[in-house]
């Protein structure tokens, strides 16, 4: 069969079961289990509507629980076992954990963690916010956001290899087509650089593709921020007297701080999770791994599920707490 | 010494004219109101005063100094906002005092006046709260608190009082004026509740289409408006206005069921009049049958009857004491000839005999 064709049919069946599943379960309850007449009709009602709720979450706490909830328990159990030849296992309890600390590959990866997680959020919160604020009252100031919003629709592996031509190095008497080597001779520099091979400043490269995209998702939502301010608390501050600057540091920000919080924490969550970028770039040489990278190196390259399975712990402990913070400022920012 | 002058003031934006060569002057010390329907230009006004909208062409005067290019910050205004705008993520003491922080002023002079500004409204228990834990009628008392504690020589008010409920505004309305008093500065403020108008200004500006109709205190301006926007606009219920002419020496005017002798010249013979009078200056007559009740409204001390006549013109009438008139009713009206104001029909200028 052809494969569009396959495609549409699963769409079909997909949507129209949902539908089905929330339309015939709801007529269900009404019509069935509890109907509305009758000496009990509004006992029905009210049991009814308090049935509602689970009936319609139901099939989405069953999708989160077998694909979220229980590979968590998997893992974890998984990071506490050996594998055995003859698919048999056997319990070694932290011995995953001090063998992966003593790596030096992984505390590479860790430590590199932490530089991406200071300087990726910070940085792309930073042009984000810049950005939203100098487009914000130019005329061509939607076309600028749309720009810088663009990256946003490119997927991490397509702004990989983006960023990989752009580092790029060719032999020095051939032309070079990427064009920060390109720009680095015009201005003087002595020979092609290999970008990506050089320790610690490559990490920065690679992070540049993450900032790069962030940025956009930073601008947009610190755009909508920085217009939610009423003017009138601007207009206050220029007749009292506050510069531009004050203006933006002491009037501007602290009002929407809430949302540089969860813009922040949510680019972190992002950056802790990245693979994409290293995996398709270096893929973890020259002292650029990362955490997610060294995981899927362990679990699906070197098979090692018990090394595996502890690094995801690993990066499901540093994630939570940011991510309980951030669920926690979103919320009070809606209120 | 810190009055403000304007004179022949512009605004335009791109091609739209909005105010059209204002001239108006404000003296020392002086209440004045600026009122007028919305749209009216008369909040444009304020904010060029306050140097928040550029000022097209004219000048600019406060006191002795040419403030038309100048900064806001440097004018020697403050202002109150409708919506209060303060700081909502710094304490009420911080919002007061920010004025004289951003302009390098020392700590202990900015605690002293906020301690002074505090005192003048009563705000100590509020001073570490955020706006946030406030009431709308506290809100507004830190907002001119913020003003006071910047020492300003001209306050302005964009309508302070629009967005607070009618109890409160008459509270506040009672303690903005206690406040001129206390101060003495120079104020403007605007509105488009002529209640407050009347009551708060020394000095009323009314505002049309960007152009002044005209300036004068208060009941100047209710005994002797210059035209008939101004005279249906202050004084509520609005003045009622029927259709006459002038016949033979007199004003007829078959809405009112009247004619008033010697009270215009030949040269508006055969012209078309509008005639004015005041709710309050008409008295309903019982025995007459000129005019049908069609509804009344009764406020307790006061009632409004609304009059049909044999032209189909509506009157508003205002009864006082125990006899009120019933709806339905036929009755007639009587009004004293010198409460009669007269309009050309064409220019709506006044004609004063």
């Amino acid at each position: 069969m052809n494969p569009a064709l396959q495609g549409l049919i699963t769409i079909i069946i997909g949507v129209g079961g949902c539908v089905g599943y929330f339309y015939g379960a709801n007529l269900f309850l009404d019509k069935v289990l509890f109907r509305a007449e009758g000496p009990n009709a509004g006992r029905n009602i009210n049991r009814a509507n308090q049935i509602r709720p689970w009936l319609f979450l139901m099939p989405a706490l069953l999708a989160l629980g077998i694909y979220l909830a229980y590979p968590v328990f998997a893992t974890l159990r998984l990071s506490f076992l050996e594998r055995l030849p003859g698919n048999q296992y056997a319990f070694v309890g932290f011995d995953n954990y001090t063998q992966m600390f003593a790596e030096p590959k992984f505390m590479e990866a860790l430590r590199n963690n932490v530089l991406w997680l200071v300087i990726v959020p910070a940085a792309a919160t930073g042009f984000g916010l810049l950005a939203a604020q100098l487009t914000d009252r130019l005329r061509w100031g939607n076309i600028a956001k749309s720009i810088i919003f663009m990256p946003m629709a490119i997927s991490f592996v397509g702004a990989a290899v983006i960023f990989k031509l752009i580092y790029e190095a060719r032999p020095e008497d051939v032309a070079q087509i990427g064009i920060l080597n390109h720009l680095y001779l015009t201005f003087g520099g002595a020979e092609p650089q290999q970008w990506l091979q050089i320790p610690f400043w490559n990490s920065f490269f690679l992070m540049a593709v993450l900032i790069w995209i962030q940025t956009g998702f930073a601008m947009v939502i610190l755009s909508a921020a920085l217009r939610g301010i009423p003017e009138e608390t601007v207009e206050a501050a220029i007749i009292d007297g506050a510069n531009p600057f004050q203006i933006f540091f002491k009037i501007k920000i602290p009002q929407i701080m809430s949302t540089i919080v969860v813009v922040w924490t949510t680019i972190t969550i992002a950056t802790l999770k990245v693979f994409d970028i290293v995996f398709a770039m270096t893929n973890g040489q020259w002292e650029t791994q990362v955490l997610a990278n060294y995981m899927y190196d362990k679990l699906f390259r070197a098979n090692d599920w018990g090394m595996g399975s502890a690094s995801a712990m690993i990066i499901m402990l540093m994630v939570t707490p940011i991510l309980v913070w951030n669920v926690y400022n979103a919320r009070k920012e809606m209120q | 010494m810190s009055g403000v002058t304007l004179n022949k003031v512009i605004k335009r934006y791109g091609d739209v004219q909005v105010i059209h060569g204002v001239d108006l002057e404000i003296a020392d010390g002086e209440f004045c109101v600026f009122v007028g329907p919305s749209g009216c230009g008369k909040s444009t006004l304020l904010r060029m005063v306050a140097g928040l909208e550029e000022t097209t062409e004219g000048a600019m005067h406060i006191g002795d100094r040419d403030v038309t290019r100048m900064d806001p910050s440097q004018r020697g205004v403050a202002m109150v906002f409708q919506t209060y705008a303060l700081y909502p993520h710094m304490t009420v003491k911080d919002n007061m005092g920010f004025g004289l922080k951003m302009n390098g002023h020392p700590k202990s002079e900015i605690e002293e006046k906020v301690a002074e500004a505090t005192r003048i409204l009563k705000l100590e228990p509020y001073l570490d709260r955020k706006p946030a834990a406030l009431s709308g009628g506290q809100r507004q008392r830190v907002s001119i608190g913020r003003a006071i504690v910047r020492g300003p020589e001209v306050f302005l008010f964009d309508e302070p009082l629009s967005n607070l409920d009618a109890e409160l505004r008459v509270e506040m309305r009672v303690e903005i004026a206690r406040l001129h008093k206390e101060i003495g500065a120079t104020m403007i403020y605007v509105t488009h509740d002529q209640v407050e108008a009347m009551t708060l200004a020394d000095k009323i500006v009314v505002l049309r289409l960007g152009v002044i109709e005209q300036v004068g205190a208060p009941m100047d301006l209710y005994r002797d408006p210059d035209n008939k926007f101004v005279a249906g606009f202050i004084g509520s219920p609005a003045m009622n206005f029927v259709n006459g002419s002038a016949k033979d020496g007199a004003v007829v005017a078959p809405g009112l069921a009247a004619s008033y002798e010697g009270m215009i010249n030949a040269a508006y013979e055969g012209k078309a009049l509008s005639v004015g009078a005041r709710p309050e200056h008409i008295t309903i007559n019982p025995a007459g049958d000129t005019h049908t009740v069609e509804m009344t409204e009764s406020l307790g001390g006061v009632s409004f009857a609304y009059l049909a006549g044999a032209t189909g013109e509506r009157i508003v009438v205002e009864e006082r004491g125990d006899v009120r008139s019933e709806e339905g009713a036929k009755v007639g009206i009587e009004i004293d000839a010198s409460r009669i104001y007269l309009f050309d029909a064409e220019t709506e200028m006044r004609i004063r005999t």
